[in-house]
């Protein structure tokens, strides 16, 4: 396409030494998908130890062109405007190196300012008791006037609970999902969605063709990846209620080797069938009574 | 501190097909590139990229013997180093770099040669020269409450094309933040019948991004 031929992409002739086109680097991210067994582990190890390696440098660029003019086609119809954060470029957030495999390049919506924001994660189960929604929404609230942004993933029970409150009480909030930009899980949540995506932002790792290509069985796996991006965002996770099995204790782990402080709300503990709350609080996680015990760990005042 | 990304290490991203349609005047054949992001919404105060046009753009009249001018200086070296070391060596010896004219005459308290400031500052090899100059004041993007009309700023400004040198291979048209595009078009068509084919490429500190996206691209403003 024209562009390529302006910018001599990668080459040296150009005078801008190695310029970033976005388009370009989408394009080959979703080429990178496309292949036989991807998953943000592989992708990420191909890019280890390779400082200034990006997407295009892997994908011939008539490819990449190709899949890039399908994917902005069809995520512009289906939902607008939308940007995209690519390692290496000024905006890109280096705390998101921190994550196990961190992305190259992952989806937006909204007010990207919102992303230096101090923000705090509030997450857990999607099938939470009336005590554990009052609790997240509870939390939102006093985090939200703490001046933290609630971060959580869109999803059923504590996270819409956390989004929620933190909009009922003026705050600013940031939802991870765990589907393609425009895509809508569940489909109760998509107003909120909306409402997130203009006037505060949205944010999705999930490549737009892969997705499409595979059932919805494989596409659930896209969930826990989210919630270690959520963790990486974040200076803080707090989990309100989640089960033995729940994808939440996936940003549990994934917070504590982020070295991040991993909140547990003292009513998991009261629970006798979860093994989960001691184990994490055996290695590292801070076990919370109320919210002056978040508040003293996070700004060091009760 | 996770949450704090302080430092504004500049690395060039071009305005191609994903940026293009947030910034309409531009066509398929301009070439712009920029740094960070402006966003003139809640949660500016944290970005490092806000902060740094903030303090670019701070008033002359304003902050000129005020702690704050310092903070504009840093900003003006800030971006100067950025663009030093987005480009080759061979590019910045054989490059003018012109900054796109702020909106106030010399003579008006608001004057501010910011774009200069860097354009000088990029240092040797690379050379700088205010080849554009307002003739007739216009209010400030932010302050105006309408559309840039591209003959309208054309009227405000004029070209000074001895100040050219003839060994250059290309220009780069400099400002602090890419909006519409409007400006870099005009300035871009008045540089345009003086370089003989030469490229005219325009280099940003950051680009206006409008969060909404559900608004529809032709009805964005500034």
């Amino acid at each position: 396409m024209q562009q390529q031929t302006f910018w001599s992409i990668r080459s040296a002739e150009g005078p801008i030494a190695a310029p970033l086109d976005a388009a370009l680097e989408l394009g080959a991210y979703e080429a990178l998908w496309s292949e036989h067994n991807a998953s943000f582990k592989s992708i990420a190890e191909r890019f280890r130890d390779r400082p200034g390696m990006r997407p295009s440098d892997l994908v011939p660029a008539e490819e990449a062109r190709a899949v890039a003019a399908r994917v902005l086609a069809k995520l512009r119809c289906r939902t607008g405007r939308f940007d995209i954060r690519v390692h290496g470029e000024t905006e890109y957030p280096e705390r998101l190196r921190d994550a196990t495999h961190p992305l190259e390049l992952f989806y937006f919506q909204g007010n990207w300012a919102l992303a230096s924001t101090p923000a705090v994660a509030v997450v857990g189960t999607r099938k939470p008791s009336d005590e554990a929604v009052q609790r997240a929404r509870h939390l939102a609230r006093k985090l939200v006037e703490d001046g933290y942004t609630v971060v959580s993933g869109l999803a059923e029970g504590i996270d819409t609970a956390a989004h929620e409150a933190a909009l009922e009480a003026g705050g600013q909030t940031i939802a991870v999902i765990g589907t393609p930009l425009g895509q809508v899980y569940p489909k109760s949540n998509a107003a909120l969605q909306e409402r997130i995506a203009r006037d505060y932002l949205l944010i999705s790792q999930v490549p737009v063709e892969r997705y499409e290509a595979q059932n919805p069985r494989t596409n659930r796996f896209f969930f826990p990846e989210r919630n270690k991006t959520m963790a990486a965002l974040t200076e803080a996770t707090v989990i309100v209620e989640a089960g033995e099995t729940s994808g939440t204790l996936v940003q549990a782990r994934e917070a504590l080797r982020q070295k991040r402080k991993l909140f547990i709300m003292n009513s998991c503990f009261e629970r006798g069938d979860l093994t989960w709350p001691a184990r994490f609080e055996q290695e590292g996680a801070i076990r919370v009574h109320s919210y002056a015990d978040v508040r003293r760990e996070l700004v060091g005042a009760a | 501190m996770p949450t704090s990304d302080v430092s504004w290490s500049g690395r060039l991203r071009i305005i191609g097909d994903l940026e293009r349609p947030d910034h309409w005047h531009l066509e398929a054949d301009d070439q712009c590139a920029f740094f960070g992001e402006y966003t003139p919404r809640e949660g500016w105060r944290y970005s490092a990229t806000n902060q740094l046009i903030l303090n670019l753009k701070k008033r002359p009249s304003v902050a000129r013997g005020t702690p704050q001018w310092p903070h504009k200086l840093k900003a003006i070296r800030d971006v100067a180093a950025a663009i030093r070391s987005s480009l080759t060596p061979e590019a910045l010896a054989t490059s003018l770099f012109v900054p796109i004219p702020s909106s106030k005459t010399p003579d008006h308290p608001d004057f501010d040669p910011r774009m200069l400031a860097v354009a000088r500052a990029i240092g040797a090899p690379a050379r700088a020269a205010d080849v554009l100059r307002t003739t007739a004041d216009r209010l400030a993007m932010h302050e105006s409450a309408d559309r840039r009309e591209p003959d309208a700023l054309e009227a405000t400004l004029e070209v000074l094309p001895s100040a050219i040198p003839a060994d250059i291979e290309r220009i780069f048209l400099l400002d602090d933040m890419i909006t519409t595009g409007c400006s870099f078009k005009v300035c871009k068509g008045l540089l345009q019948p003086h370089v003989s084919g030469k490229p005219i490429i325009g280099l940003f500190a950051s680009r206006r991004v409008l969060p909404d996206p559900f608004a529809a691209f032709d009805d964005l403003e500034f």
